[in-house]
């Protein structure tokens, strides 16, 4: 019980750091009304702006205020179209997932075989061929591998569209080019975490037991090396969703990100708060999904817990 | 001890190398031995003896890729395991022949429960549903003497202390009846109580079972406690064999002597003398006798031979070219 409280008055804080970081950043970027009016509006109109939205108000009011509002349920206006920020977010949400999560699926499914064969011949030219391949993976940033499938798979090799949505060809490339970080991570981590526990005691004692190989690596070794993997495949969930922001324009994905993005040039104050604040909750949930799979795997850890 | 009864386990001229970026390592080279059912062989040597290479040798769990067997036979029951399938070994291993290692308190999975560990092993190796097997590793349990086995077997590693985590190993090791037990150092980590324990607990079952264990150890102590036979390593080759009583009251080989000298159980006395000098580096031997660099007795022709493992006599043998001269003199200075 305790480590739920815990758990959760840390998850607070966090959101709450993010919040007024976020809150600050947006302040110190500039002034919205130059992007909200036209160029050459005459100063007393940007004034009553200002007031409308209450930006001529002080620093420190704006922000209780705002903190007040949270309290609430209230996340703020968007200064543009006037809607809750929550329900165009909330709109634009599932494309993004229709992205992210299949990424995430396809590094969990890639990575761990992949780490796996690569640690159970260290060193061979499998693994050597298959590490390179991951450090390529890894190196790339992924706007640049989304511009290389567009100029190779849809202007090249006309086999798949360059971006929007409609039919499953649609997901490939997106998917694809925002998985391929996270397979390399997964399984370069699954590679070294696998390869330390295949050193350990108990491994050997389980081989002097008379155990195939299969038994030895999958349910002695990998149990106790995913412990590491699944905390990292957590950590793919903030990545996945922050990488979207960047896939999402490149493949013209009508998702979340692109909503962001287009907060971030129009100084639109609240749209962004919320985006932020939404992605640091789907990472903070993400982690206690992960808090509950290591207790799951190691009995160690719920006796800490508990 | 019945030297008539055939030799469970003869090893023959077995050389293990070890591969690293300087090419070959010879860590067993041409070592010999034998060991009859029922009887404890104590496997001596300091560390880099390559008393451990090979206890991992004769199951063949050599570091894949960087450990290789390069000559020799390891016959158990007339069959050569170094040349035996890697699915024949499987059948072996935990069947037939047990190994225990140094690691007590590392030796066990920390994700899985004791009772999963012990069972594991009766189910690969016997055709049993789970429950039974779980059955006899309460058994088991009970038989290395765990208090209450039947709630033992619920629970994980880290809620045992170390003897009772080499107990749960013990338990997991002889669950199918092995033949041989290998115990490469299994008390070194333990407490001396505790270790004193573990030793009679493994004498036990031996007693009761007839099973033969090879007892890996730099422990003297430890090889006077349990072994009936003893053999000293040294630079990867047998220098001296005997019964344990002989070793310890008569040891021939001058480096058997100096471990004697240097502990204060046998030291009956006289100063403790520590052996000069260090274990040589298996990359470069000294020419002749490994030892020779070391030794107090040496002679001008030690630098350049090899001295055979000679018969010495009541089932002894000794590696060592001027053992007749020495052993008169130190059978002297002992009784001095």
């Amino acid at each position: 019980m305790t480590f739920v409280l815990q758990r959760s008055i840390r998850a607070a804080l966090t959101l709450w750091i993010v919040v007024t970081v976020v809150f600050t950043a947006t302040r110190m970027s500039g002034d919205p009304t130059y992007h909200i009016l036209p160029p050459n509006t005459p100063e007393v109109k940007r004034e009553v702006l200002r007031h409308q939205l209450g930006l001529d108000r002080p620093l420190v009011t704006q922000y209780v205020d705002y903190l007040s509002g949270l309290a609430d349920g209230d996340f703020g206006h968007s200064f543009f179209s006037g809607r809750m920020v929550t329900e165009m977010y909330l709109e634009r949400l599932p494309a993004t997932l229709n992205l992210a999560l299949p990424s995430l699926l396809l590094a969990i499914l890639i990575g761990l075989p992949i780490g796996t064969i690569a640690a159970v011949k260290p060193n061979s030219p499998v693994d050597r061929g298959l590490m390179a391949l991951t450090f390529v993976g890894q190196a790339v940033p992924n706007f640049v591998l989304g511009i290389v499938f567009i100029l190779l798979f849809s202007l090249t090799l006309r086999l798949l569209p360059s971006g929007g949505t409609g039919s499953w060809p649609h997901y490939i490339l997106p998917v694809l080019t925002l998985g391929i970080a996270s397979i390399a991570s997964i399984s370069r981590l699954t590679r070294s975490s696998l390869l330390d526990v295949l050193g350990q005691d108990y491994i050997r004692f389980v081989r002097a037991k008379g155990l195939p190989p299969s038994k030895v690596i999958i349910k002695h070794a990998l149990r106790n090396a995913l412990l590491p993997v699944l905390t990292v495949i957590g950590l793919q969930v903030g990545t996945l969703i922050g990488g979207a922001v960047v896939v999402e324009v490149v493949f013209a994905w009508p998702g979340a990100g692109r909503l962001l993005v287009a907060a971030v040039m129009q100084r639109d104050f609240p749209m962004l708060q919320f985006g932020v604040l939404a992605v640091a909750a789907t990472v903070i949930i993400a982690n206690v999904f992960v808090d509950v799979g290591c207790g799951l795997l190691d009995p160690r850890i719920q006796a800490r817990a508990s | 001890m019945n030297d008539r009864r055939d030799a469970i386990l003869r090893v023959e001229e077995l050389h293990t190398q070890f591969l690293t970026s300087h090419g070959p390592v010879h860590a067993v080279n041409g070592v010999s031995f034998e060991i009859r059912p029922g009887e404890t062989l104590g496997l001596l040597g300091e560390s880099g003896s390559g008393k451990s290479t090979i206890g991992l040798s004769m199951l063949r769990l050599l570091p894949p890729g960087r450990g290789r067997i390069s000559g020799g036979r390891v016959l158990f029951g007339g069959e050569d395991l170094v040349t035996a399938s890697e699915k024949r070994m499987r059948r072996l291993r935990g069947r037939d022949i047990a190994m225990i290692f140094q690691e007590s308190l590392s030796a066990l999975n920390p994700v899985y429960t004791i009772g999963e560990q012990i069972a594991e092993v009766i189910r690969q190796h016997e055709r049993l549903d789970r429950r039974a097997a779980m059955k006899r590793a309460a058994e088991m349990l009970e038989m290395v003497g765990m208090p209450d086995p039947g709630r033992r077997l619920g629970e994980y590693p880290h809620e045992l202390s170390g003897g009772m985590r080499q107990r749960v190993v013990i338990a997991a090791a002889l669950a199918c009846q092995p033949k041989l037990l290998i115990g490469d150092e299994p008390t070194t980590a333990l407490d001396v109580t505790v270790q004193a324990q573990i030793l009679d607990l493994i004498a036990d079952i031996q007693h009761r079972t007839g099973m033969a264990v090879l007892f890996i150890t730099h422990d003297l102590g430890v090889v006077a406690e349990i072994a009936h036979r003893a053999i000293v390593l040294y630079a990867g080759r047998v220098v001296e064999e005997a019964d344990t009583q002989s070793l310890l009251a008569r040891p021939r080989m001058p480096y058997t002597q100096g471990l004697l000298r240097s502990l204060p159980q046998f030291a009956k006395g006289h100063r403790l003398a520590a052996i000069p000098g260090a274990v040589p580096n298996p990359r470069s031997l000294p020419t002749g006798c490994a030892f020779h660099p070391r030794c107090q007795e040496a002679k001008a022709d030690c630098a350049q031979t090899l001295p055979a493992l000679t018969e010495a006599g009541d089932g002894r043998r000794v590696r060592c070219l001027h053992w007749h001269n020495i052993a008169q003199d130190m059978d002297l200075r002992v009784r001095a």
